[in-house]
C-alpha cells in the first residue's frame, strides 16, 4: 500500500514538473450574467487534446496558432473560437438549458446521437462535473446516488459478500449488465458472489475504476447483446476516461458515521424484544466507519493532438459495527457442559473451562460471584467481564484499503490514424464480517478451547490485485472507419480468514489461515469496421466487426489446514481389544459430553487398526473451508463473435435501426441473437421510440466451475453442504445437465423531449423476459436422492441449474429542468424507476430423486431466492436532485426514495410473540402458536444527500456535507430473521447518516 | 505553474499522505478473560473404588488430576448409580480398614449418565484441594475414599484406599 502510494507521489510530481514546458494560450469562460464558469471542456478541434476551465472560469492550454478552440458545457451553447495567434481568449457562452445535446455513441456504432435522437434510452451521467458535491467517492456508490435504475448493494457481510459490491441494472443479476471501458468489454471479479437479486453472479468490480479518472458514465437502458454480445440483458454501461491535459486536479475526502444514540429499531412486527432492548445498550456507539479518500488526476499533450491522462486513488474504509444482540438464551455463550467442567479430550482427559467456578467452590467465590451464579450463562460472563455484544456476530462495513491507478492515452499516428491505449491496476484489501460468531457451546466447531476459551469471530480477508489494459489504433481507410483493439483484464483474489480454526486440529490449529485463490483473465479482442454513406436516404451507418475473446477461470488450493482434518477428535488404540474408557474408566465421551457406548451401555472396544471418531468435529476452517484439490479449476473458454449493425435515417425525422449477431463458444455451441429499433421525431424536440432484440448470457465459467463446501443455518443451527461444479459426477448421478446459456426477449418503447425551453423529459416502459435463468438448488440429501448416497454421504449436494423463466417489466421517467435563478443557475432533475420482477415459471427435469415434482420444483428454486429476485430489491425508485449554483457557491440535495422491499423465508419456523413479557436472563418471548412462513416488508424510505461547495480560491474549493443526513436507518429484521444481522440491506444501507468534508484542488 | 502552486500542492499531498499513515486498519481483538488454571489437565492418578459385597454393586474410580494452578482435582466417576441416586462422599483419615476420622466432605454422587447409570459430582465435577503440593504428596497421603447411601443412611456402598495405603490403578 505505501509503495504505491509513493509511486503515486512520484509520478504526480513528475508530471507536475513537465507539464508546463509550451507555451499557453489562455482566458477565461464566463455564461451570460457574467458569472465565471468552472468545468467548460476547452478542447482543440479536429483533436482530442484540451483542458477544462479551473473554478474561476480560467484556462490555460498550449495550442497551435492555427487551431480553433471548442467550448463545452453542459447547459450550455458549444462554442468554437479560432486562435487566430492571439494568447488571450475570453468567452462567453449562452445559456442552452437542455443537456439534451450533448453525444452520447452507446448503443451506436455511428457518429454519436442526442439523447433526444438515440432509439434507446441512455442516461449520462457526468462524474466529472457531480462528483465534488458528492458524498460519494465510489463509482458504483455515485452512480446508485443518480440513476434509479442502477443499483450496488453494498453487503454488510457474510462470507465474502462484502468483498465485491455488485452493480446490477433494472433489478437483474449482476452479470446481465455489460460493462464497457471506452467501449471495450471489461472484465468481472473471480468471484462469484451472492447478489441482491437471489442468485450468486461474477460481477464488475467498479471500485478499481477510480471516479476521478471518469469523464462520464453511459447507461443504455435498453437490451443490446446484438451489438455488443453476451450479458447485455439489462443493458450496458459505458465508462468514458477523461481525456484532459494540462490540469492537475484532485480531492482529499474524509468522512465517518456519527453513529451516536440508540437508533429506534422499527419494524411493522413489533421490533425488539424486551431483552434485545437491554442488550443493545451494550453496544458501543460514537463515530465509526471513517473514510478516507485521496485521489489525483493529471493529463499532459503528446504530439500534436494526443494526450496521457493518468489518475491515482487511495481510499481506507474503517469498519462500521451494526450487530444484533440476541437474547442470552437464543444465543447461549456456554452451555452445561462449559459451565460445570464437563468436558474432555479425546483421551477422556478433563479440560477445566470454568476455573472460576472451581475456585469458588473452594473459597467461597470468585470476584464476588457465588458458585451459583458461576454455573449459569449469564453469571460467568458477568465475572469474565464480558457481554453479550462481546461474544456476538457482526456485521456492517467492512474494513477497505483500496489503492488504483489508471491511465487513459491516445497518440497521433500517420493519417488519419491513432493509437489508443487505456488501463488501470488496483489492489484493495478487505477484512469483512463473514460469519456467526463461534461460540463455546457450538462444540462441534469452537472446541480449541486452549486457543479460544470464549470462542471466536471468524473473519475474512481478502486481497484482490486488478489489472487491465487495452490498446488500439483507429482511423480510416478511404470511407471506412477502422478499430482494431485488444483488451485484456484480470482479477485474482487471495482469501484468508482470521480468528479461526480448523477445530479436527484442536489447540494446534493455525489462526490464520490462507484459504485459495480465485483469478479471472479475460482477453478480448476486436475488429470494428463501419461506414457512412450520405447518400441512402437521409444517412445509412453500417458497421460490423469480429471479436475473439479468451477466458480463464483458476481456483487454487489453499493450506492444508484449511481444508484436511486432522487428528483431534480421533482416538486410534494402542492395542488390540482396547476399551475405549478414559483414566476415570468410564467410557470416552463425545463432543457433547455424551458417553461412546455400546448398545448395552458399555464402552466400546476398539482395534489400533481402525480409529475411531470420538469428537465429531466439524471438518475444514471455521466459518468457510479452505479451497482443497477437489475444487481446483483451470478452464478456459473461447468465443468468437461476429455482428452486423445498420443504421438508417430513413427520414430527418425518421431513424431505423437493426443489428445481429453470432457468437460461437467452445464449451456449449453458438448463440445468433438480432436488435431492431426505431425512433421518430414527431415534432421538434419531441421523439418517440422502440426497440425489439432477442439477446442471451453465456453462463461464466464461475458459474460453471465453482465448487465449494460451506456451512449454512436455519434457526443458528449449522449444517454443512457442499456446492458442486456442472458436469461433477454429483451432478449427473441427480441428473443435472450442463448449464446453458439464459436467452431473452427486451422490448422497450418510449417518448425523448424538450417540451419548453430547459425542461426535458424521457419516459420509457420496457419488458424483459429471460429464461432458462441460472438459480442455485436448496441441498439434497442421500435420502431425498438415494443415488448420491455413495458420493455424498450424510452430506448435502447443491447445484447451479438452469432454473426457469423470469421477467422484468417497468416504466422509467428522468425529467430535468434547468434554469437561472437570481444571478444563480437553478438545476433540478427528477429521475425514477417503477418496475415489476416475476419468477414466470420453473423449469424441472427428470431427477433422480424420490421428491414429486412439486418438491423439486420448491428445492429447485428456492422461496427466498424468488423473492428476493421479486421483491428483494425496491422496485419504486425516485431521486430527485436540487443543484444550485450562486457566485462561489454551489449547494446540492438530493431527496432519494426506496420503496418497500419484501423478503420472504424459505422454510416455515415457530413465530414468535416479541411483545411477551420473560426473564431476559434465561428466557425466551413466547411463541404466537403459529408456524408459518416469517416473511417480511420492509418500510419505504426516503433519505436526503447534501452537499456544500465553496470556492476558496481558484485552486481550492471546500465541500461539506453527508449522505442519509437524517439519519433514517431502515426497518430492523423481524425476530426469526433477526439471527445474524439487524437491519435489511437492499435499501438505503445499515450506516445511517454518513458526513463528509473534501478538499479540491485545481492547478 | 508558478511556484506557489507547487507548494500548495505539496502541502495538500502532505496533509493526505499523513492521513493515510495513521489510519492503518485495526483488527478485533480475541475474548481471551478466563481464569487461572484452565486448560487440559493429563497429570492424574486414579484408584479403584469397590462396592461393598452385599451392599450395592456400585464401583468406579477415584481420580486425582493435579491442576494448571497448583491445585488439585478429585474426580469420583462411578457405575450402577440409579438415576435417583444422591450418594454422600468423603475422604477419611487411614485405610479403609481403619475407622479414620473425615477429611474432607466431598460433594453428593448422582446419576450424569444422560439415559446410562453412570455417576459423578453433581454440583460440580471434581472437588478442588488447595492444599499447596497436595497432588505431588499424594502417594504419602494416608486416607481413604468412602461413598455411602445417602445423607442420612451412612451406609457405605463404595470404598478404596488412596495414597500411601494402595497404589493407582493407573497413573501418567
Amino acid at each position: 500500500m505505501q509503495k504505491l502510494y509513493y509511486l503515486v507521489l512520484l509520478t504526480l510530481f513528475f508530471i507536475c514538473g513537465n507539464a508546463y514546458a509550451q507555451s499557453n494560450v489562455s482566458g477565461t469562460v464566463t455564461a451570460s450574467d457574467g458569472s465565471k464558469l468552472p468545468g467548460v471542456n476547452v478542447l482543440i478541434k479536429g483533436s482530442s487534446l484540451g483542458t477544462i476551465t479551473d473554478m474561476d472560469g480560467n484556462f490555460s492550454l498550449s495550442v497551435d496558432p492555427e487551431a480553433v478552440l471548442v467550448f463545452s458545457f453542459v447547459g450550455f451553447n458549444r462554442k468554437e473560437v479560432p486562435v487566430a495567434g492571439k494568447t488571450k481568449i475570453d468567452v462567453e457562452l449562452a445559456e442552452d438549458a437542455t443537456e439534451l445535446t450533448e453525444l452520447v455513441v452507446l448503443g451506436s456504432r455511428g457518429a454519436g446521437r442526442t439523447k433526444i435522437e438515440t432509439a434507446a434510452p441512455v442516461d449520462v451521467i457526468n462524474i466529472n462535473q457531480m462528483a465534488s458535491s458528492m458524498p460519494q467517492t465510489d463509482l458504483s456508490q455515485m452512480l446508485v446516488a443518480t440513476a434509479p435504475s442502477f443499483s450496488a448493494v453494498k453487503s454488510q457481510g457474510g462470507d465474502l459478500n462484502s468483498h465485491v459490491t455488485p452493480p446490477t441494472l433494472r433489478g437483474l443479476a449482476p452479470n446481465q449488465m455489460l460493462v464497457l471501458i471506452n467501449g471495450k468489454r471489461r472484465h468481472t471479479s473471480a468471484l462469484l458472489n451472492a447478489s441482491q437479486t437471489g442468485t450468486y453472479a461474477n460481477a464488475v468490480d467498479m471500485s478499481f475504476i477510480p471516479s476521478s479518472a471518469v469523464g462520464r458514465v453511459e447507461i443504455l437502458r435498453d437490451g443490446a447483446a446484438a451489438q455488443y454480445g453476451s450479458d447485455a440483458i439489462a443493458g450496458v454501461m459505458n465508462i468514458v476516461l477523461k481525456e484532459t491535459t494540462g490540469q492537475l486536479t484532485g480531492n482529499l475526502t474524509v468522512g465517518a458515521y456519527p453513529n451516536i444514540g440508540t437508533p429506534k429499531f422499527e419494524n411493522n412486527y413489533g421490533g425488539l424484544t424486551a431483552g434485545e432492548k437491554a442488550l443493545q445498550d451494550e453496544v458501543p456507539r460514537g463515530i465509526d466507519g471513517e473514510s478516507y479518500t485521496f485521489d489525483a488526476n493529471y493529463g499532459i499533450g503528446l504530439g500534436r493532438s494526443g494526450y496521457l491522462n493518468i489518475t491515482g486513488m487511495l481510499r481506507q474504509d474503517k469498519p462500521a459495527i451494526r450487530p444484533t444482540v440476541l437474547d442470552y438464551a437464543r444465543y447461549e455463550a456456554y452451555d452445561g457442559t462449559y459451565l460445570t467442567n464437563q468436558r474432555t479430550d479425546k483421551y477422556g482427559n478433563p479440560i477445566i473451562t470454568n476455573p472460576e467456578l472451581l475456585i469458588a467452590l473452594s473459597e467461597g467465590s470468585y470476584k464476588g460471584y457465588t458458585p451459583d451464579e458461576l454455573s449459569t450463562n449469564y453469571g460467568l460472563m458477568q465475572a469474565r467481564g464480558l457481554t453479550q455484544y462481546d461474544l456476538g456476530s457482526y456485521l456492517g462495513q467492512p474494513g477497505v484499503n483500496l489503492g488504483a491507478m489508471s491511465f487513459n492515452m491516445a497518440v497521433p499516428l500517420v493519417g488519419d490514424f491513432e493509437f489508443y491505449a487505456n488501463g488501470d491496476i488496483g489492489f484493495k484489501n478487505i477484512e469483512g464480517f463473514s460469519c456467526y460468531y463461534r461460540s463455546p457451546s457450538w462444540t462441534s466447531r469452537a472446541s480449541a478451547f486452549g486457543l479460544y476459551p470464549n470462542g471466536f469471530r471468524p473473519q475474512m480477508i481478502t486481497t484482490q490485485v486488478n489489472t487491465a489494459a487495452s490498446v488500439g489504433v483507429q482511423g480510416k481507410i478511404g470511407e471506412f472507419n477502422v478499430d482494431v483493439s485488444n483488451t485484456l483484464g484480470r482479477n485474482a483474489m487471495d482469501i484468508r480468514m482470521d480468528h479461526t480454526i480448523n477445530t479436527t486440529y484442536g489447540d494446534q490449529s493455525p489462526t490464520n489461515m490462507y484459504l485459495g485463490q480465485h483469478s479471472f483473465l479475460q482477453n478480448t479482442s476486436n475488429v470494428d469496421v463501419s461506414r457512412f454513406f450520405a447518400d441512402a436516404l437521409n444517412g445509412l451507418n453500417v458497421g460490423f466487426g469480429v471479436e475473439m475473446r479468451v477466458e480463464n477461470y483458476q481456483i487454487n488450493r489453499g493450506q492444508p489446514e484449511s481444508w484436511t482434518n486432522s487428528d483431534a477428535g480421533i482416538y486410534t488404540a494402542t492395542s488390540t481389544d482396547e476399551l475405549l474408557v478414559g483414566p476415570d474408566g468410564m467410557p470416552i465421551e463425545d463432543q457433547n459430553s455424551n458417553p461412546i457406548v455400546d448398545g448395552s451401555g458399555d464402552p466400546l472396544v476398539v482395534q489400533p487398526y481402525l480409529s475411531k471418531i470420538v469428537k465429531n468435529y466439524s471438518q475444514g476452517c471455521q466459518c468457510f473451508t479452505g479451497f482443497s484439490p477437489s475444487n481446483e479449476a483451470n478452464e478456459f473458454r473461447t468465443v468468437t463473435g461476429a455482428y452486423l449493425d445498420l443504421e438508417l435515417d430513413v427520414t430527418d425525422k425518421w431513424l431505423v435501426a437493426g443489428a445481429t449477431r453470432l457468437e460461437s463458444y467452445l464449451d456449449f455451441g453458438s448463440v445468433l441473437t438480432g436488435k431492431v429499433a426505431t425512433r421518430y421525431m414527431l415534432f421538434d424536440g419531441f421523439s418517440i421510440r422502440g426497440s425489439y432484440s432477442t439477446g442471451f448470457r453465456a453462463p461464466s465459467l464461475q458459474e460453471k466451475n465453482y465448487s465449494h463446501t460451506f456451512t449454512y443455518f436455519v434457526n443458528t443451527i449449522p449444517a454443512d453442504a457442499t456446492i458442486y461444479p456442472v458436469g461433477s459426477a454429483e451432478a449427473r448421478v441427480l441428473g443435472i445437465g450442463e448449464l446453458k446459456e439464459e436467452t431473452s426477449v427486451n422490448m422497450s418503447a418510449g417518448i425523448a423531449a424538450e417540451l419548453f425551453d430547459g425542461f426535458s423529459l424521457s419516459v420509457d416502459a420496457y419488458k424483459i423476459t429471460i429464461e432458462n435463468r441460472i438459480f442455485q438448488t436448496d441441498p439434497f440429501t442421500a435420502s431425498e436422492a438415494p443415488a448420491l448416497e455413495p458420493l455424498i454421504g450424510d452430506g448435502e449436494a447443491q447445484f447451479r441449474i438452469n432454473g426457469g423463466t423470469i421477467s422484468s417489466a417497468g416504466l422509467e421517467v428522468v425529467s430535468n429542468y434547468k434554469t437561472g435563478l437570481g444571478t444563480g443557475m437553478l438545476d433540478l432533475t427528477l429521475a425514477a424507476t417503477f418496475r415489476k420482477n416475476k419468477f414466470e415459471e420453473a423449469t424441472v427435469p427428470e431427477l433422480n430423486t424420490n421428491l414429486s415434482d412439486d418438491e423439486i420444483a420448491a428445492k429447485y428454486v428456492q422461496r427466498g431466492s424468488v423473492a428476493q429476485f421479486e421483491t428483494g430489491t425496491p422496485s419504486t425508485r425516485i431521486i430527485g436532485t436540487v443543484n444550485y449554483k450562486i457566485g462561489k457557491f454551489n449547494f446540492m440535495v438530493r431527496p432519494s426514495y426506496y420503496g418497500e422491499v419484501t423478503s420472504k423465508a424459505n422454510n416455515e419456523s415457530d413465530l414468535v410473540d416479541v411483545s411477551s413479557s420473560y426473564d431476559i436472563i434465561t428466557g425466551l418471548p413466547e411463541g404466537t402458536g403459529e408456524v408459518g412462513y416469517a416473511d417480511q416488508t420492509y418500510s419505504p424510505e426516503l433519505i436526503f444527500d447534501l452537499g456544500i461547495t465553496y470556492d476558496i480560491s481558484s485552486n481550492l474549493r471546500l465541500t461539506v456535507g453527508g449522505n442519509n443526513v437524517f439519519n433514517n436507518l431502515p426497518d430492523i429484521q423481524r425476530y426469526e430473521l433477526r439471527d445474524f444481522g439487524i437491519y435489511s440491506n437492499y435499501q438505503q444501507g445499515s450506516g445511517g447518516a454518513y458526513y463528509f468534508s473534501r478538499l479540491s484542488f485545481s492547478f | 505553474m508558478k511556484i506557489f502552486n507547487r507548494i500548495t500542492v505539496l502541502i495538500i499531498l502532505t496533509y493526505s499522505s499523513l492521513a493515510f499513515y495513521s489510519c492503518e486498519q485495526e483488527r478485533l481483538e480475541d475474548a481471551l478473560e478466563i481464569a487461572d488454571g484452565a486448560g487440559t489437565l493429563t497429570s492424574y492418578m486414579a484408584y479403584q473404588l469397590d462396592s461393598v459385597a452385599g451392599t450395592s454393586d456400585v464401583y468406579g474410580r477415584a481420580v486425582f488430576w493435579k491442576g494448571l494452578e497448583g491445585y488439585t482435582y478429585l474426580q469420583i466417576s462411578l457405575n450402577n448409580v440409579p438415576s435417583d441416586a444422591v450418594y454422600p462422599s468423603a475422604v477419611y483419615a487411614g485405610s479403609t480398614t481403619a475407622s479414620g476420622s473425615e477429611l474432607m466432605e466431598l460433594y453428593t454422587i448422582e446419576n450424569t449418565g444422560e439415559g446410562y447409570d453412570f455417576g459423578e459430582f453433581s454440583t460440580s465435577k471434581y472437588y478442588v484441594i488447595t492444599t499447596d503440593g497436595f497432588y505431588d504428596g499424594l502417594q504419602t497421603y494416608d486416607a481413604n475414599i468412602k461413598v455411602m447411601a445417602g445423607s442420612s443412611d451412612n451406609t457405605i456402598i463404595a470404598l478404596g484406599d488412596i495414597g500411601i495405603n494402595a497404589d493407582p490403578v493407573e497413573t501418567n
